[in-house]
């Protein structure tokens, strides 16, 4: 039987030495296969002494079971090497820079407007809109400023006719609401105004948030409350606020709201109480009823957030200036 | 309006710093916007007497002046300023001495002659622009006092920013006031005003043809003035810190009465005028020419002052040239008057003119002050320049004056409006201080009368301001609004945002651009569309309300070209204008794609972009506005886009929209390089989302075919596809499941259906081309066999023939 274990060192030797799945499958079939020599030694079994069957049986058998354990256990190895071999061929450089679609980003006034109103919308104001080619009577009359009236001077007003104008600020929206709403009404109007104005801190066009907050009982109080907090939000905690006594022809008591910056107190809007005869121009009873009105410069407040010092930025839609507000620049 | 501090102080002087007083003008609404001070440091200048003048030997605008500087010897001073005069003081700037910008001034020969120090103009000192002259000091002033001290310069000059209705804060008098009544002081005028006796009874009648524009008018005439006398330093200082300039004695003095007072007022030379004064509305091309020269042809609802002759002054605007007072006139007329604020309203900005008696009467003066001011004025004509007055003409027409109004206070309405308690005494004694007076009131009201320099306060709401503004906002304690609470559906601006949203994340950038455009650009691209144009525009570019976003966006476009940029995608949103009937303002969004699909990148699967990717982009808007919606693009021929390459995008039968290439031609004149894909979607006209119904799924295997089949290249594939779809429900599969169970027809069996491949060229026919269809199949309560699959392909086939003349591609 010494050859028999000659036998299984050969074949042992011939699985280790196979160096892939291919070769070893030949080894395989060399000793296991139905022609192979581990087959035919188990043929010639039979023709041995009947006595002699069993035990030669089992010893061939034992090592057709070795052989093939031995061949499972190398064929598990070349499968792991060549896996391995096949993953290292693959390798990439994960360091190289993610490709396809990249997002853009909006314009910052639409993300300084959006912010704008999430804060208004919290506590509960509906936002609406209104015609920015507007009327005389909507834009001034209605809001308690006359022809000559000398708040006309402080708006340099386009006009497109006679009586039709590009509207001066987001007030003529109040006056179209409180005609076609009756209080309790809180609402903020966001759009686009125009004066003839151009330098650095000034362009013909830019953009204002109205609010309004019409109901009974509505105080002075209330508007501070309202204002000090949207200023705490939207430039952060701690922020410093003082109302200061103004002007409008719309408003009575009037007020701006400074807050203090680095270089002393930088205006961020007006507001007031709305004048009594603005509220009976659009037929709500002033007796009955009190209000609140606030208007904003939305690349003022831009300006501030961000640190931009030229409003003319804004409108020049300079790729290099707007993908600065991207969130995934 | 700019004033000086020192001159407030003399009015009013609480013991505040410079700091806290700013703070407590802007608190009142007075908006001090900036505080500087008066002069710069001239602590090396002082007061040199000049003694004598000689003309410099060896240049003629040379002089050679012997200035005493103090108490020693007198020392030259070579000057090239003209007018220097022996016995009048200069300040005096010594060697070593340094002025405001300069080196320390060191002994310098002037064309042989050695010169001492210096004598200085205002420029030199740093205290106005005028360069010419020399400062001149007052006479009395002792050589060698410091000028700092001589000329009072520890002042500062507060800049205050007045809302329209404060009229009346227009004046030292009127800001010393404010500040009296907040620090609970008494207001103490520095003059006593009283009636000057007249010394001759010439007088110029005075006749008010327009009582609503002028109710009061006093004039005087001053005989016998000298007019070469110089106005003292006193009021020049406080005209310069105050920003006017000085004139002549006269003007000065009515300058100053006006700024001390909140009078505007007017000389005229009374030899230049001729019989009584009228104040009356121009006449018809009733022509004028102002003191600034200029001749100007009024309309008849100017308010004039004129003599026998015609107008010589357009009231409480200018004065005339011909009647103005100048170094020759000996006698001058006075004018202080009352001038309606709406008759001059507008009128100077009419003419483009602004003065500062305008900008006071068109906000409204004090109309019992005008008496005052004139003794006042008078006061101080005599003291300057001496003269010999005549007597007041005060002609007044009382029903035509402005009533002094009573305003009724409830004692609630402070705090119903404040949202603050204080007291109705308190709010009392505020309103008094202010110079209201409590009036008779009935039982459920106080009443103020308003006093006259006030013509901000009609109602009760203006009382409640002024008590709030003396009380202090900053004293009035906030409180949370109490609310009506109510829900609200998803808004018009939700969508707005998700549609933003939709296109950030496809790489575009949103762009907001002007809404008024170039009409060279606009009308080359929408020749059609009526726009509407701006009366005043400021620049050609701005001139037209867009009608489309498009132009705003091309602008973008050349610009960032310009700067190098090769890849541009922009949407914005907002309204376009347009005149048809009326003026239509419809919202809209609107894109721009230039340049490859994607950034440039080291593995770029991406192309130049297409029609096909510019599609992609609106049908994302679409699904961002209304979730899933049919709409059909149709070849589409503007004046603005490639016709071969244009769509209109239309939802059941309306236009919502258009996309394509911008024409070549257009192209081509804005000098862009590559294709330039725009579209816009007309947010209004896009319908709102439907609710959305769920679908069973199918627990059924797909079946995939795809059939390639060629018609002709003029058809087009949207059609093709619509004809497959229009097969179901009812493709003919004979199962007798259905039938049993009585769904046959209705269910769908064509699961997907794609566009895999169009071809032109070989091997397909000139005028062909092939379409390869990716078609799925799918049974929802069974599995498809072959033969169903098969029977609905043919019927797909026979269809198309019939339609399209199709061919099978084998």
């Amino acid at each position: 039987m010494s050859d028999l274990r000659d036998f299984l060192e050969w074949a042992l030797k011939d699985v280790a030495e196979s160096g892939d799945e291919r070769s070893l499958d030949d080894v395989r079939i060399r000793y296991l296969g139905k022609g192979g020599k581990l087959t035919e030694r188990l043929k010639q079994v039979g023709s041995l002494p009947r006595e002699e069957r069993p035990a030669a049986g089992q010893a061939v058998n034992q090592v057709k079971q070795q052989v093939q354990e031995a061949v499972e256990r190398r064929k598990a190895e070349l499968q792991q090497q060549g896996l391995t071999a096949r993953l290292a061929g693959e390798k990439i450089d994960v360091t190289l820079p993610a490709r396809g679609l990249s997002a853009g980003g909006l314009h910052p006034v639409t993300l300084t407007l959006q912010e704008i109103e999430r804060l208004f919308v919290e506590i509960g104001f509906a936002v609406v809109d209104g015609p920015e080619i507007e009327d005389d009577y909507h834009n001034f009359a209605a809001l308690n400023i006359p022809e000559h009236h000398p708040a006309r001077a402080m708006h340099d007003t386009f006009y497109c006719d006679a009586d039709l104008l590009l509207r001066t600020h987001t007030s003529n929206v109040q006056i179209r609401y409180m005609n076609d709403t009756e209080p309790p009404l809180r609402v903020i109007a966001p759009g686009r105004v125009y004066r003839c104005d151009s330098d650095m801190t000034h362009t013909p066009m830019f953009h204002q948030v109205e609010g309004i907050m019409v109901d009974e009982g509505i105080t002075f109080a209330h508007l501070k409350w309202v204002l000090e907090e949207f200023a705490e939000h939207i430039f952060g905690a701690g922020v410093n606020t003082r109302f200061r006594p103004s002007y409008f022809p719309f408003t009575e008591p009037s007020a701006e709201v400074d807050i203090l910056g680095d270089n002393g107190w930088l205006e961020i809007l007006g507001c007031g109480m709305v004048h009594p005869t603005v509220l009976e121009n659009v037929g709500i009873d002033s007796r009955k009823y009190t209000g609140f009105a606030f208007g904003m410069g939305v690349e003022r407040i831009a300006m501030l957030r961000y640190g931009i010092t030229d409003i003319r930025m804004f409108f020049d839609n300079d790729l290099r200036f707007l993908r600065q507000f991207n969130q995934n620049r | 309006m700019k004033f000086s501090e020192q001159w407030l102080r003399e009015w009013v002087n609480p013991a505040l710093s410079s700091e806290t007083l700013a703070d407590q003008l802007t608190m009142l609404g007075m908006e001090v916007e900036d505080v500087v001070a008066a002069a710069p440091d001239l602590g090396d200048v002082v007061v040199g007497r000049v003694e004598a003048v000689a003309k410099h030997p060896h240049a003629d605008k040379l002089s050679v002046c012997t200035v005493s500087k103090d108490a020693g010897a007198p020392v030259t001073v070579v000057t090239g300023a003209p007018g220097v005069r022996p016995g009048h003081c200069y300040p005096y700037a010594g060697i070593g001495a340094v002025l405001p910008g300069s080196e320390p001034i060191k002994e310098m020969e002037i064309r042989g002659i050695t010169s001492t120090g210096m004598l200085c103009s205002a420029a030199e000192l740093g205290l106005s622009d005028d360069t010419d002259e020399l400062f001149l000091l007052d006479s009395d002033a002792g050589p060698g006092a410091a000028l700092a001290a001589t000329m009072r310069l520890d002042d500062q000059v507060f800049d205050i920013g007045l809302t329209p209705n404060r009229g009346d804060c227009l004046s030292i008098n009127g800001i010393a006031r404010e500040v009296a009544v907040v620090n609970r002081m008494r207001l103490e005028p520095p003059a006593a005003i009283s009636p000057v006796p007249a010394g001759h009874d010439y007088t110029r009648d005075v006749n008010l043809a327009a009582p609503d524009g002028c109710p009061r008018y006093v004039g005087r005439i001053i005989n016998n003035i000298d007019m070469s006398r110089p106005s003292p330093l006193w009021l020049r200082e406080k005209l310069r810190r105050c920003g006017l300039r000085s004139l002549n004695v006269v003007v000065d003095i009515t300058n100053y009465v006006m700024l001390e007072l909140g009078q505007p007022m007017h000389a005229f030379d009374n030899d230049k005028l001729n019989g009584a004064i009228c104040v009356r509305y121009a006449a018809a091309e009733e022509e004028i020419t102002l003191l600034d020269g200029e001749a100007r042809v009024m309309p008849e609802t100017t308010l004039v002052i004129a003599d026998a002759d015609g107008a010589v002054a357009m009231a409480g605007v200018m004065g005339g040239m011909d009647s103005a007072i100048g170094d020759g006139t000996r006698h001058v007329f006075l004018e202080s008057a009352f001038f309606a604020p709406l008759a001059v309203a507008g009128r100077a900005r009419q003419f483009n003119l602004h003065s500062d008696a305008s900008h006071r009467f068109e906000r409204g003066v004090d109309f019992m002050l005008q008496r005052r001011a004139m003794e006042r004025a008078t006061r101080l004509i005599l003291d300057i320049c001496g003269g010999d007055p005549g007597p007041v003409t005060e002609a007044v027409a009382e029903q035509a004056l402005p009533q002094r109004q009573t305003v009724g206070l409830r004692p609630g309405a402070v705090t119903e409006l404040l949202g603050e308690a204080i007291d109705l005494q308190e709010c009392t004694a505020i309103l008094t201080r202010l110079g209201l007076e409590e009036a008779a009131g009935d039982t459920d009201s106080s009443r103020f009368t308003v006093p006259a320099h006030r013509f901000d306060i009609t109602l009760e709401a203006d009382l409640v301001e002024e008590v709030a503004r003396i009380y202090g906002y900053r004293n009035i304690t906030s409180a949370p609004p109490p609310a009506h609470m109510n829900m609200r559906r998803t808004g018009v601006r939700e969508r707005l945002d998700l549609v933003r949203g939709a296109l950030v994340q496809r790489g575009y950038q949103e762009a907001i651009s002007y809404s008024f455009v170039s009409h060279t650009l606009q009308s080359r691209l929408f020749p059609d569309t009526g726009s509407i144009a701006l009366v005043n525009a400021i620049s050609s570019d701005m001139e037209r309300m867009r009608v489309s976003l498009w132009p705003g966006l091309l602008t973008a476009l050349r610009y960032n070209l310009n700067r190098q940029q090769e890849r541009v995608r922009l949407f914005e949103t907002g309204k376009v204008f347009s005149r048809n009937d009326g003026i239509r303002q419809a919202p809209v969004i609107g894109g721009l794609s230039y340049g490859k699909v994607a950034p440039e990148q080291w593995d770029n699967p991406y192309g130049a972009g297409n029609f096909y990717d510019i599609k992609s982009d609106v049908e994302a808007v679409l699904a961002a506005c209304c979730g899933p919606v049919s709409v059909d693009y149709q070849p589409l021929s503007v004046t603005a886009l490639h016709q071969g390459k244009a769509a209109e995008i239309m939802y059941r039968g309306l236009r919502i929209g258009l996309a394509g290439a911008l024409h070549p031609a257009i192209q081509s004149w804005l000098e862009i390089e590559q294709e330039v894909y725009l579209f816009e979607l007309f947010l209004e006209q896009i319908p709102d989302s439907k609710g959305l119904n769920y679908q069973e799924i199918s627990r059924f295997p797909l079946v995939k075919r795809d059939l390639s089949v060629i018609i002709g290249d003029d058809v087009p594939v949207a059609r093709l596809l619509q004809n497959i779809i229009n097969l179901e429900p009812g493709f003919e599969t004979h199962l007798s499941r259905e039938e049993e169970s009585g769904r046959a027809g209705e269910e769908n069996y064509l699961a997907n259906l794609e566009v895999l491949d169009v071809y032109q060229g070989e091997p397909v026919a000139a005028g062909k081309k092939s379409v390869t269809l990716g078609l799925t199949f799918q049974g929802i309560w069974d599995t498809l066999v072959n033969q169903q699959v098969e029977s609905m392909v043919t019927q797909i086939l026979d269809s198309l023939r019939k339609e399209f003349d199709a061919q099978l591609r084998e």
